[in-house]
């Protein structure tokens, strides 16, 4: 079926901004017990791709609008040489803007965004996996938890459903911008790239620890990170400094989506800090906005908002030449103004046990941007979580205190891994 | 798998992630290989279209200096920029880049054509003679040949070169308005420009007016 999709309203955005230093591109990856086999990795890709149609696709030009097209040029599993989130490039990717990579143990999906978050990435992981498994003969079930290979693609998996979301009842277009944050900033890497670093830890424990303070564990984080990068931003001048996270939320949890598609939105979680801020004071904070931001009532205005802007008869009938350097300009000088990083949480991923016991744990690696050179993400999975850096500037302070301020409350081991980017920068 | 005694995280690595101290005769080093080894490879910026744009754009200042200082009755100027330009184009954008060969047609007939009429309009006694009048048509009709060639003869990716086609066959009229205007003196080369056009887009109205329908629909949504 010759088939074609409308970009997504998120994906629009990410479509008209990306560039060689901004690839907008993430990974997800699980680490098998085993060593992987690629020719049996190809094997369950042939099979499930079809399952995915909104991910294995092209992207054409239009005038008004770029849109997707089903691409027909087979979508090969590839040895892992390049670093992480490196930009996908559609003229040397058979026109996919998904890579399916293999190392060692390790089977990654690296998807533009423009195509879906993580969600979306993940399913199409986890049911790559399953498949996997079924072929390397290791007696493994769905028990639901995965979309099956076999199964018609649903038509609320390919929706979008933030046009199907949004209610014209506030669209609150006008509302109040958030305040510029503290910026990260840094010695950049002499080569592009990016420096990633993870760090693994027991899940249930500093879950548990987060419960204890009255928080999430996405709250407590975000707090340690708040912390942190303001001690930082203090080193530079003592006047107090507004600091902010950028935290991805996904809607599904608050409207009932199906959608493979983009479908997630972004809470800005800040505290100002001067010398006398104390941990406790940052994460009152953070409560308060995280559960102010991440309601329904707020999410939902950020989706009538964004609907609203992009189906403007103004936005939708001026060119694309015209329209994406004034998406540019208002994503980098003002969206990007207002975090010092972003940090994204995908919980714990659920996989059915006779899986489980293939699978060591879930890694999220989280592309940077030229304004926001250190981004972080989290995946749990099999109680083991993994927190993910991945950084553009040499600099690793913030991450050496994060997991210092996270073992100061945590008694925990952590275990910490990197692909030394950088390192080699003097012989390339 | 040792401790960093600064940073009290465990790691294989021979140096702490963190903190870079040595971890050895701590961390053995010996650890699983979790990345590939980028030692070998080459990662540094693509610097070469920047470097030649910025080349082109000296030469032409450098020249536009000349020629104001020794012969500021004639501009040979435009004659440097419309080459420099046209260099530029084939370089970065013909040879270097991996871009849609379409596109590739699309940006050498343009540019090309710019070139032209840049060097017929600072040559001669008329504004504009050669140029419009035969060499720019020629060159669209090539253009228009080359590209639904290729439609015809890789049908299956016939798709993925609509746009350009498209862009070339407006192209085509682009000589039937400069006649229309009175720009152009010479009528059969523009006819046959527009004739090509106009003959093409028949035939697919004719053989695929589902496709071409379908395809235009795609391309203009708003």
């Amino acid at each position: 079926m010759d088939s074609w999709y409308r970009i997504d309203n998120t994906g629009k955005v990410f479509h008209a901004v990306s560039n060689t230093d901004n690839s907008y591109v993430f990974r997800v990856s699980m680490v098998m017990r085993e060593e992987v086999d690629p020719e049996i990795l190809q094997e369950a890709l042939d099979v499930i791709s079809p399952r995915f149609p909104t991910l294995t696709v092209r992207v054409r030009k239009g005038l008004f609008w770029d849109y997707m097209e089903k691409n027909d040029e087979a979508l090969l599993v590839q040895k892992e040489r390049d670093y992480p989130c490196a930009p996908i490039k559609p003229a040397e990717s058979r026109g996919y803007l998904l890579r399916v990579l293999y190392f060692g143990r390790k089977i990654s999906v690296e998807v533009f965004h423009s195509l879906t978050d993580g969600t979306g990435a993940t399913e199409f992981l986890k049911t790559l996996v399953y498949q996997y498994l079924q072929y390397r003969k290791r007696n493994v079930m769905d028990d639901g938890l995965i979309l099956m290979p076999e199964d018609e693609p649903d038509s609320l998996e390919t929706e979008d459903s933030f046009s199907q979301y949004a209610d014209n009842v506030d669209r609150n277009v006008f509302r109040k911008e958030d305040k510029p944050s503290y910026q990260i900033t840094g010695t950049p890497l002499r080569t592009e790239g990016m420096n990633m670093i993870h760090g693994i830890m027991d899940a249930s424990v500093v879950n548990k620890y987060a419960k204890s303070l009255g928080t999430t564990l996405t709250g407590f984080l975000s707090a340690i990170m708040i912390q942190v990068i303001g001690r930082e931003a203090l080193l530079k001048s003592s006047r107090p400094k507004k600091v902010t996270i950028a935290v991805p939320v996904n809607l599904r949890r608050q409207f009932p989506s199906k959608t493979l598609r983009n479908f997630f939105s972004v809470a800005n979680i800040g505290a100002t800090i001067d010398k006398t801020t104390s941990f406790e004071d940052i994460l009152k904070v953070v409560n308060e906005e995280l559960a102010k931001r991440t309601g329904r009532t707020s999410l939902q205005k950020g989706i009538n908002q964004h609907v609203y802007l992009q189906n403007s008869f103004m936005t939708r009938t001026i060119p694309v030449f015209l329209k994406y350097p004034a998406m540019r300009y208002g994503f980098n000088y003002i969206g990007e103004r207002t975090k010092a990083l972003t940090m994204t949480n995908m919980g714990n991923v659920s996989l059915p046990p006779s899986m489980s016991r293939h699978i060591e744990r879930v890694e999220l690696a989280f592309y940077t941007t030229v304004k926001s050179p250190v981004g972080c993400g989290i995946a749990t999975a099999n109680n083991t979580m993994t927190v993910t850096f991945s950084l553009s500037i040499s600099e690793t302070d913030i991450i050496k205190n994060f997991f210092n301020e996270l073992m100061k409350h945590v008694d925990i081991d952590i275990e910490v891994y990197s692909n030394e980017w950088g390192k080699h920068d003097e012989t390339m | 798998m040792k401790q960093c005694e600064e940073c009290r995280i465990w790691t294989s690595h021979a140096a702490c992630p963190l903190c870079l101290g040595s971890m050895e005769g701590l961390s053995d080093g010996t650890g699983e290989e979790r990345y590939p080894s980028y030692a070998d490879r080459k990662f540094s910026r693509r610097r070469t279209p920047r470097i030649t744009m910025l080349a082109g754009i000296t030469a032409v200042l450098i020249c536009l200096l000349i020629n104001i200082v020794i012969m500021p009755q004639f501009l040979w100027i435009f004659h440097v920029a419309g080459a420099v330009m046209y260099m530029l184009v084939s370089f970065n954008h013909t040879i270097l880049s991996k871009s849609h060969l379409g596109s590739k047609i699309v940006m050498q007939v343009m540019s090309l054509t710019i070139l032209l009429l840049l060097i017929d309009s600072q040559s001669g006694a008329e504004f504009l003679s050669w140029s419009v009048n035969y060499v720019v048509p020629f060159l669209i009709i090539s253009g228009m040949v080359m590209i639904t060639s290729i439609v015809f003869f890789r049908r299956i990716k016939w798709s993925s070169y609509f746009s350009f086609m498209i862009m070339m066959l407006i192209l085509g009229f682009l000589p039937a308005a400069l006649y229309a205007a009175g720009v152009t003196t010479v009528i059969w080369p523009s006819a046959l420009a527009a004739a090509y056009a106009v003959s093409v887009i028949i035939i697919m109205m004719i053989f695929a007016q589902q496709a071409v329908l379908t395809q235009l629909g795609r391309r203009f949504h708003i």
